[in-house]
């Protein structure tokens, strides 16, 4: 609300199944010294001046009718026309038993409902929302909503999502109300009764109902936006957890002023809380990392998946197998793994890189590329496996080396043999480990 | 049978096209229609300009004195007709009722 000296303004936030509570809303600024001045689509506007006992009327009335002849009527009557925007026109009195300035309620519930269904705003904006809507929800199963933690273009598309769900629900509810409204009145005018407006009271109790539902979707997008933009490391990260605290909190502080530094501003705070708390947490959860339990979805490689026996060493005969060189970040996992047959000396050693990063996949594998440049290409893209590569060294028999990617995760694998075929080696080693 | 708009007047319209029987502006026309309903029926100005919109778009009143400020209004002969025909509606429902009436 701004104040400028003798002018005193707030936001309209009135629809038209409440002008009873606006007039009664009317009626109190005036008591308060406050007398309407002016009404536009957002504001209404005050003159700050001596405190009376008014009533006001407000009513839907085709503007085109609003002539010199009319004034004079209704000011026979008693009434001041005060304002008007579009068809809400604004009339108060001092006299409390005034003629009302609409006093056919059946013509008058049809003059309502004919205006509201023809309001562009509400009803273009509406249908033009639910398909857009519908085109984005045909393409929804398509996408993978898990992916997304790494890519900001896709964060974007996130946010604009939860927006649009957010305007449906807003006219979701906005429809309900009317509808609720709609009924009522239809039901009153048929007995002969007065239109029922929301009052002041019902009024209060409609927008706490909204208020408990926006606030359900305001900690669900907190929520979500939280999980989407940090992936996998959401569920693993017990700092990205607490993190939601402070959003939440924020979130209901910026819900709680909304109506005093407006709507435009409760986004750009919003959005803005969330990003600088989650850049805060990101950053200290890479220089502390910060992770507190395992992450599951990595292959944990408490056993070897295989060892020099599935390529013909006998079992009995001792074998040494080991994993060696574990490194684990906050991006990727390394295994290191090595099985040596201790009688024929037949030798394996493969590595296993798992990163939920195609960037750190990609980069792994140039890494591999480039180290085995000096190997002749034994055979490209056999199946399974990537590149496949040997080296003739001075040993009896060269090594063999090769790559393969299955979703997440690349295993480097080497061998050392002249026994098995190379082809069915691979094959072999790619079955055991990927199943 | 469905009738047609303004085929069948509510009482605040069949008063208004009363009133209208002489050339009168809108604030004499609610004073009118108050004086011929004994001061039952009240029209609001938002009621009553919405009304004289209807009728004269159905051309049961027309306008008078347009070069003056202050427009006259008064009832044309299609509007006599449609008057008449409630009168005689709302009439032949009196006398229909009257028998029944007067035997409870």
């Amino acid at each position: 609300m701004a104040r400028d000296k003798n002018i005193f303004k707030e936001n309209m936030t009135f629809d038209y199944t409440e002008l009873t509570a606006l007039c009664e809303h009317l009626k109190i600024r005036e008591r308060e010294g406050k007398r309407l001045k002016g009404i536009d689509k957002h504001n209404l506007t005050y003159d700050i001046c001596e405190p009376r006992d008014m009533r006001y009327s407000a009513v839907i009335f085709n503007i085109d009718l609003m002539h010199k002849d009319f004034i004079a009527s209704c000011e026979h009557e008693g009434w001041e026309y005060v304002t008007s925007h579009n068809e809400l026109c604004i009339f108060r009195t001092k006299n409390p038993d005034a003629t009302e300035i609409m006093t056919d309620e059946k013509d008058y519930f049809k003059i309502i409902t004919k205006r509201f269904l023809l309001h562009p705003r509400f009803f273009g904006f509406s249908f033009a929302t639910i398909y857009a809507f519908l085109q984005i929800s045909q393409n929804m199963k398509n996408i993978d909503l898990k992916f997304f933690a790494p890519y900001t273009t896709d964060i974007v598309f996130i946010l604009c999502l939860f927006m649009l769900i957010f305007a449906l629900i807003v006219i979701f509810i906005k429809t309900f109300e009317y509808i609720e409204w709609y009924l009522k009145a239809k039901k009153a005018v048929r007995k002969g009764e007065k239109i029922p407006f929301l009052n002041f009271e019902e009024r209060r109790n409609k927008l706490i109902a909204r208020e408990i539902i926006y606030g359900i979707w305001l900690i669900a997008l907190y929520s979500l936006f939280a999980y989407t933009f940090l992936g996998y490391l959401a569920e693993t990260d017990i700092l990205y957890t607490i993190a939601l605290i402070p959003c939440l909190l924020s979130a209901f502080a910026i819900y709680d002023k909304r109506k005093k530094i407006g709507k435009l501003k409760t986004l750009v705070l919003s959005v803005l809380s969330i990003a600088i708390i989650m850049s805060g947490t990101y950053g200290l959860a890479i220089k502390f990392d910060t992770e507190y339990k395992e992450n599951t979805k990595i292959i944990k490689m408490e056993t070897i998946p295989f060892t020099v026996t599935h390529f013909g060493c006998k079992e009995e005969i001792k074998q040494e197998n080991e994993i060696s060189e574990y490194e684990g970040t906050r991006f990727a996992q390394f295994y290191s793994i090595d099985s040596k047959c201790t009688e024929c000396g037949k030798y394996i050693h493969y590595t296993v890189f798992v990163s939920n990063y195609p960037l750190m996949r990609k980069n792994f594998i140039e890494a591999l590329k480039k180290e085995n440049e000096r190997a002749s290409i034994y055979q490209k893209e056999n199946n399974q496996w990537s590149e496949l590569y040997q080296v003739i060294n001075e040993r009896d028999f060269p090594d063999n080396y090769g790559f393969a990617i299955k979703g997440n995760t690349i295993i480097y694998l080497s061998y050392h043999t002249s026994d098995v075929d190379t082809l069915d080696f691979f094959d072999t080693a790619y079955n055991k480990f990927f199943g | 049978m469905p009738r047609k708009s303004l085929q069948t007047l509510s009482e605040p319209m069949y008063y208004v096209l009363m009133a209208l029987t002489k050339e009168l502006y809108g604030t004499e026309i609610m004073n009118e229609v108050r004086r011929l309903s004994g001061g039952r029926i009240k029209i609001g100005p938002g009621t009553l300009y919405t009304m004289l919109d209807k009728f004269y778009s159905a051309d049961l009143i027309e306008r008078t004195n347009l070069s003056l400020a202050t427009k006259r209004y008064i009832i044309t002969e299609e509007g006599k007709r449609v008057l008449k025909e409630e009168y005689q509606r709302l009439n032949t429902m009196i006398l229909d009722g009257k028998n029944v009436m007067e035997g409870l």
